[in-house]
């Protein structure tokens, strides 16, 4: 354990060059403005940052596209307090008390709680990230094929919870996504498979193109009505100063939001959003005077802006230890990753250590560099708000067309992402939810890699899978998690009728 | 169209990608001997949407689970648009140069965005695209070195 934070510490030093801060500042201001921004939330962001960012090479790369992830966590909180806008789905809860308090007169404190809270997640989280993720990651070193095989299994399975309320066509979204993985020439055998004849297809879909069409233009498209107008009052500096009086009333709040936080974050499909109801909740639950939630408690800030900072650092255990993505913008690390010529998972704590280290410490950077730029920037990410679209996102449209190009400096890969975002827009608006699509993609390719390869080991026997004791209990899991949901659903009693 | 025709055709394209999946899987090869080939996951991925597709279809069908969300015209008709002017920008992007394709790009998004000009917006827009070319010429050609497509112009 020790030697992880003693790691850490070097990491943090390395993150101190001058490429490495600037890719995290970058990262952190892009991330605090599309968390501001109804409609643009950090897999978006992510998405349409990640041809630009891969451009600043390996470890700023990472650095940068994390900073959006985290960055987006502290700047939807400035909206949802000023003007009671979540700017994405994960400051919902802040909106409750956070803009009560606002409209009290007391946005400056609610702000200086959302920010200290974010920070101390963010802390908490990166603590917590360290402490685990060498450990998870080194026992996974023990798994072979056959138990990564069904390590994939369970990870496809939370396509139950991913696939938003209609779970078949979460499932519809998920076979898309492999099928759109098998694309390509067969990575065993040889063939190539549903190319049409495109030579451009023979490598495959580039997966980071399809995230920039799915994350990046479809919420774009979905937002392109949207105008949003109201006033925000604008607290003094002064008032933004750390409030001895709420720290010490809110310590446990915090503290607990952020571990509780930070392990639903773990969970693959849960993410933030969950982690906030969760605490926020409970806050409520525990709170001595709970008649004040909704009214301007400020402890109803904390809580969820605690949690989801800490639940951001959690989902990139399974990412980095696993080489599973559990969410959208961790699914955009995942390409970031593969871009730079890095394979998620455990062989890179072994193989890449210094990356690693290097990528953490810049989240301990960049969650210090949020606590002052939230507060310097909070009138411009509140006036932002209110750009017109028909001039903010010409300038996103272009940026994503350059960077998609640059890419592989192609137009056809532009014609990909284009075409993702056309039909990712007719999802989102069918309820097929993208998430699946994505993971499918990804996690596809490496699933039917696995099975074939354990097939081919054991001479076609399936009895491995359940021979080996890892494998065969992440299959129960797997079963379980696909199961369950349906049983439950079957077996609710049904809701009564609206009166 | 509706939202629920759409989400029928949806389901059907979905049945008719399924049935082309299994067809070309088969021609790949299902089995090598006594180990998988080339063909054997495409095969189940193509029956899996077989069936979703299926079990979507009916339960739009019957009603059940219809989307909510409603395909706004006006939405539909800007991401429509959007399509087009980035169509356009790739088809002309070796004529005209990605720079100037980029400055004409971005007056056709905001029109698209918004066909009403003010004078005051007209401003802000032609600034942007004079300015926006530059900006991309400076981080990708310059700061990124990415060899951008110049057109007849030599930009």
């Amino acid at each position: 354990m020790l030697d992880a934070f003693s790691l850490l510490a070097d990491g943090v030093w390395q993150a101190t060059a001058p490429p490495l801060l600037a890719a995290t500042l970058i990262g952190v201001v892009i991330g605090l403005i599309v968390g501001a921004l109804p409609g643009l939330g950090p897999s978006a962001g992510a998405a349409i940052m990640l041809p630009v960012a891969v451009g600043f090479g390996g470890t700023a790369a990472i650095a940068a596209l994390a900073g959006i992830y985290y960055g987006a966590m502290f700047g939807g909180a400035v909206t949802s307090i000023l003007l009671g806008i979540p700017g994405d789905a994960p400051s919902v809860m802040t909106v409750i008390d956070g803009h009560a308090m606002a409209k009290k007169g007391q946005a400056g404190r609610a702000l200086a709680m959302s920010v200290y809270a974010s920070f101390v997640g963010g802390v908490i989280g990166i603590v917590l990230l360290v402490a685990l993720s060498a450990p998870v990651a080194q026992a996974a070193l023990a798994f072979g094929p056959t138990e990564m095989t069904a390590l994939m299994c369970f990870a496809l399975s939370f396509v139950t919870v991913l696939g938003g309320r209609n779970l078949m066509k979460g499932f519809t979204a998920l076979f898309i996504g492999v099928w759109l993985g098998m694309v390509g020439l067969d990575p065993i055998a040889g063939p190539a498979r549903y190319t049409f004849g495109f030579i451009d297809l023979f490598q495959g879909i580039d997966f980071p193109i399809v995230a920039v069409g799915l994350f990046g233009l479809s919420e774009m498209f979905l937002t392109l009505s949207q105008q949003i107008s109201g006033r925000a009052e604008m607290p003094s500096l002064r008032s933004l100063l750390p409030n001895l009086p709420d720290m010490v009333k809110c310590k446990w709040v915090m503290l607990w939001s952020s571990i509780i936080g930070f392990f639903v974050g773990v969970l693959p499909g849960f993410g933030g959003t969950a982690a906030t109801m969760l605490t926020y909740a409970m806050a409520k639950k525990s709170a001595r005077n709970p008649d004040e939630f909704g009214q301007g408690a400020i402890q109803g800030v904390a809580a969820p802006e605690a949690a989801n900072n800490s639940a951001s650092y959690g989902a990139m255990i399974p990412l980095f230890a696993l080489g599973i993505p559990g969410s959208a913008t961790t699914a955009v690390l995942f390409g970031g990753l593969l871009m730079v010529g890095l394979q998620p998972g455990p062989l890179l704590f072994v193989e890449n250590p210094d990356f690693v280290w290097t990528v953490f410490g810049s989240f301990w950077i960049g969650n210090a560099m949020l606590v002052v730029l939230t507060a310097l920037l909070i009138p411009v990410l509140a006036s932002i708000v209110f750009v017109s679209t028909a001039i903010l996102y010409p300038i996103v449209f272009g940026i994503v067309v350059f960077g998609v190009y640059s890419i592989n400096y192609s137009m056809a890969d532009v014609t990909i992402a284009l075409v993702a975002g056309a039909v990712g827009f007719v999802m989102l608006k069918l309820e097929y939810a993208p998430v699946p699509l994505v993971l499918g993609l990804v996690l596809g390719p490496l699933l039917e890699r696995g099975v074939r390869r354990t097939l081919i080991l054991s001479e076609g026997d399936l009895s491995v899978f359940t021979e080996r004791p890892i494998a065969l209990t992440f299959l129960l899991l797997t079963v379980a998690v696909i199961v369950v949901p349906l049983v439950v659903k079957r077996f609710r009693p049904p809701l009564p009728p609206p009166i | 169209m509706d939202t629920k025709t759409i989400d029928r055709a949806f389901a059907a394209g979905i049945c008719a990608l399924g049935i082309y999946v299994v067809w070309n899987a088969l021609t790949y090869g299902y089995m090598r001997g006594v180990v998988p080939g080339p063909g054997f996951f495409p095969f189940w991925v193509g029956v899996a949407l077989i069936g979703l597709g299926v079990v979507n279809l009916v339960r739009s069908l019957r009603g059940l689970d219809v989307p909510d969300a409603e395909f706004d015209l006006a939405g539909f008709y800007k991401t429509l648009g959007i399509i087009a002017a980035t169509a356009a920008f790739i088809l002309t992007a070796r004529f005209l140069g990605m720079l100037v394709g980029s400055g004409l790009f971005i007056l056709a998004t905001a029109f698209v965005i918004r066909p009403r000009w003010t004078p005051g917006f007209a401003g802000r827009i032609v600034t942007i695209a004079i300015l926006f070319p530059a900006f991309c010429y400076l981080l990708f050609a310059v700061y990124l070195g990415v060899p951008l497509l110049e057109g007849v112009f030599g930009l």
